[in-house]
């Protein structure tokens, strides 16, 4: 098969600012550049590192640098000028363009409890006051996302990070957001929003804020923090992360296996609750988070939905094809996605994604990611390539 | 399809003691700390009701004497024949053409395993919708409730080497978790069952620091299980269930798990969670004779967790030295039981877990239907005798370590 045919075209529903913590002053302000430190001790040949001390984003764009470097050292990691011609030379159409700094680290002290936040930066949170912090942190991202999109706000889609304690403050940054051009709404998965069930009606206002806006909304990993309650299932030995520099997540086998189950959750209260049946134009993302469980979570839900059909008479569909309709899933390059398609059919569910230039997107995945596909045919190709992430992509001009 | 072929020798991995809340002094008592006890949770929480609506005539039950006839063990509660006394539940066993059952609490036990890793909010929630008085301290309540339960289960296995009540083992701490396994084990107990929501003494599963606790268990022959109950406050926050369709809108024997399609597509979670901590953290390699259950969580999510538990495995095989994939362990030490109305024949085709999954009727609670034999049979049939014989009967013998003698019915 040749991918000749997708250059310029292909979608990407995952990639990041990777911004180096020693430009966080200028590109953030102040309460971002207070934990910029916590990155000095990481070594500059770590992956995904954010301490490369570094001026200006300048490494020249090549097959090598583009695919190998995986740190803000990449090129076009600060400037979006510089991204948009790294999008240029992968052959990339639209990108979502997620947080690697201040906005995980917002979402990491907005979802989780304080000794876990102490544990992570080393900070004493008795010192602090954590909801202002993680509404500045999250307020200097944002504002960050709108002016790196504002470029080309068709190919660049930066995505705001949007917590909130009640519905009124969800929905004032939203309006501010989505009025500012940013790309998506980003939910951290293990927090309910506005203290509410994702399935409450009462949310109803700010999912409709969302849909009407053609914006996506979106779960990504590094919103997952605090979903359990204890910390201790990942404290072995064993499971000692990587030594990167991200917050995303920690990087060690168990993590990774699990880390899914909080959106898992978040999707299911959605679905079963009815969301998707009252806002049949509210699109969701689910980015960087595996795709193993997808089709299964559709199956359950379909089977359980069933048995309580006199109870939920509220759906007017099966709940798998609520996510045939509205929901999106990004697996990882090492992921057998062909088998998933055909177990689960529902090839529309899954789209392409470099995670540029994170270490766990890959070196090769679209060459990964073709030959797993190929099998199946072009048309199944071109969807995964090009055409299932429109849902997310395709509104805003 | 003709079932006579397993008729008797049919291993059924899950069924609950449904004891009427009048007989609980009677049945769990015998003791004054233990009649204490029971006393107060019955005054604190009298709509903890077992009887409830799964059966509207059961308000005013007392006993065991439901004749044992082709009708009445298609009855769902504590009207069902056999709910509590072990010589009539021998009885159903031989009607329903059933070797050796486990037997899990439904009452005591499982208000043990609730408390066991609830937090105050979730047990009041749970025992009285919102409004108990909880002036005691659940850390304690819950292993004594546990003895309690413990207690009433090595009296139950006395009678018939058919019958396996289930242990209770509350893991919070873990020199109360071990001494109360050692006692059970001594009391000729050949199962028990811990909460999937707790890391055992505050401990990743595969914690080596945990070898000998599960040592204890493979040593004796003993399995361990997770089973629905068990998974409360595993996620920190609650809210994902307050909506109308979800939290308990069917009232039930409270303690178990919310009958709601929300709570039930998750319920898995806990148990996925804490088996794949203990197969990546490499416990069965360490402890391969560890015999491990996974019961009333459903069967859809053991073959893509495998799966996945491969893929980061290999991901990570510098990291973490297993000299088999995930799935191999699965299939050697895990066994699962499925909702009857679940396709496992297509799980087992999907997924190759034809070793995995094992018979359960859970007798007598609504969810494990009134025919499962028969529908779990009708599904396996085009898989052929092999599967059907496995299911049945074959791949439950890991957990039970030696059936009884085959029933002739």
């Amino acid at each position: 098969m040749t991918i000749d045919r997708l250059r310029g075209r292909i979608n990407d529903a995952d990639s990041h600012e990777m911004i180096p913590a020693c430009m966080w002053a200028e590109q953030f302000g102040p309460t971002a550049a207070a934990f910029a430190p916590m990155f000095e001790h990481v070594p500059e040949d770590a992956p995904n590192t954010l301490s490369i001390k570094m001026e200006a984003d300048d490494t020249p764009i090549t097959e090598e640098s583009v695919w190998t470097i995986k740190s803000s050292r990449a090129p076009g990691t600060v400037d979006p000028a510089r991204r948009l011609e790294v999008m240029d030379f992968i052959g990339i159409d639209r990108q979502l363009v997620f947080p690697s700094g201040p906005g995980l680290v917002g979402a990491f002290i907005a979802a989780s409890p304080p000794d876990v936040i102490e544990a992570q930066f080393g900070v004493d949170t008795s010192a602090m006051d954590l909801g202002a912090t993680w509404r500045a942190l999250l307020t200097a991202h944002n504002d960050w996302a709108m002016r790196f999109g504002s470029i080309d706000s068709r190919r660049l889609r930066a995505v705001a990070v949007v917590v909130g304690d009640t519905l009124d403050e969800l929905m004032r940054e939203a309006e501010r957001v989505l009025a500012g051009g940013a790309g998506g709404i980003m939910l951290a998965s293990s927090v309910p929003p506005a203290g509410l069930s994702p399935a409450d009606p009462a949310l109803d206002p700010f999912w409709r804020l969302v849909a009407s806006s053609g914006a996506p909304l979106v779960l990504h990993i590094g919103g997952e923090f605090g979903f359990m309650r204890s910390t201790a299932w990942s404290k072995a030995d064993v499971f000692t992360p990587l030594d990167a520099a991200s917050i995303e997540t920690p990087l060690d086998p168990y993590t990774l296996s699990t880390v899914h189950m909080s959106a898992q959750n978040f999707l299911t209260t959605m679905v079963l609750g009815g969301v998707f049946e009252r806002h049949p134009d509210l699109h969701l993302g689910i980015i960087e988070l595996g795709a193993a469980w997808a089709g299964s979570t559709g199956q359950i839900m379909d089977i359980w939905h069933h048995q309580f059909r006199k109870r939920s008479s509220n759906l007017s569909m099966k709940p798998s094809e609520y996510l045939s309709r509205n929901v999106r899933f990004t697996p990882f390059h090492h992921e057998p996605v062909d088998v998933y398609i055909e177990r689960y059919g529902m090839p529309e569910l899954y789209m392409f994604s470099t995670d540029f230039p994170h270490l766990e997107g890959g070196r090769t995945p679209i060459t990964a990611f073709a030959s797993s596909l190929d099998r199946l045919g072009d048309d199944v190709i071109e969807q995964f390539f090009v055409t299932n992430a429109e849902l997310l992509l395709g509104a805003r001009s | 399809m003709n079932l006579d072929s397993i008729r008797g020798r049919i291993n059924d991995l899950d069924s609950h003691e449904m004891t009427p809340r009048p007989n609980w002094l009677e049945v769990f008592g015998g003791t004054a700390e233990a009649d204490a006890m029971l006393t107060m949770m019955l005054d604190r929480f009298p709509s903890m009701d077992p009887q409830s609506v799964q059966d509207p005539l059961a308000s005013s039950v007392r006993g065991d004497h439901t004749p044992v006839t082709p009708e009445n063990v298609l009855i769902r509660g504590v009207r069902a024949p056999g709910s509590y006394l072990p010589e009539r539940r021998l009885q159903v066993l031989d009607h329903l053409g059933i070797g050796t059952q486990l037997v899990f609490p439904n009452g005591v036990g499982l208000v043990a395993m609730m408390m066991s890793c609830s937090s105050p909010e979730t047990i009041r929630w749970i025992m009285s919708g919102g409004d108990a008085d909880l002036s005691f301290d659940p850390a304690v309540v819950a292993p004594s409730l546990a003895r309690i339960n413990n207690d009433w289960a090595i009296r139950f296995a006395a009678h018939d080497p058919r019958l396996r009540p289930v242990g209770v083992v509350c893991t919070n701490d873990l020199a109360t978790a071990t001494a109360e396994a050692r006692r059970l084990i001594e009391g000729g107990i050949k199962v028990v069952v811990i909460p999937s929501a707790v890391p055992p003494g505050d401990l990743s599963p595969g914690d080596p620091a945990l070898d000998g606790f599960w040592r204890l268990f493979a040593d004796a022959g003993i399995a361990v299980v997770l089973h629905v109950g068990g998974e409360f406050d595993f996620a920190r926050r609650n809210e994902w269930i307050r909506h109308p369709n979800f939290a308990f809108n069917i009232p039930q024997d409270v303690q178990e798990v919310s009958l709601d399609a929300y709570s039930l597509s998750t319920v898995h979670l806990g148990p996925q969670n804490f088996l794949s901590a203990m197969i990546l953290g490499g416990l069965f390699e360490r402890v391969p004779e560890l015999r491990f259950g996974v019961i009333e969580l459903g069967g859809h999510w053991i073959g893509p967790t495998a799966e996945n538990l491969d893929v980061w495995a290999h991901q990570f095989r510098r990291k973490i030295d297993l000299p088999m994939p995930p799935s191999e362990y699965v299939k050697r030490n895990i066994r699962v039981t499925a909702f009857h109305f679940e396709p496992v024949d297509v799980y087992i085709e999907r997924y190759g877990m034809q070793d995995v999954f094992c018979f359960s009727s859970d007798y007598p609670h609504l969810e494990g239907g009134q025919t499962p034999i028969e529908s779990f049979a009708a599904k396996l049939e085009r898989l052929g005798p092999d599967v059907v014989e496995k299911f049945f009967v074959t791949n439950a013998e890991w957990l039970l370590n030696g059936t009884a003698a085959p029933v002739v019915v």
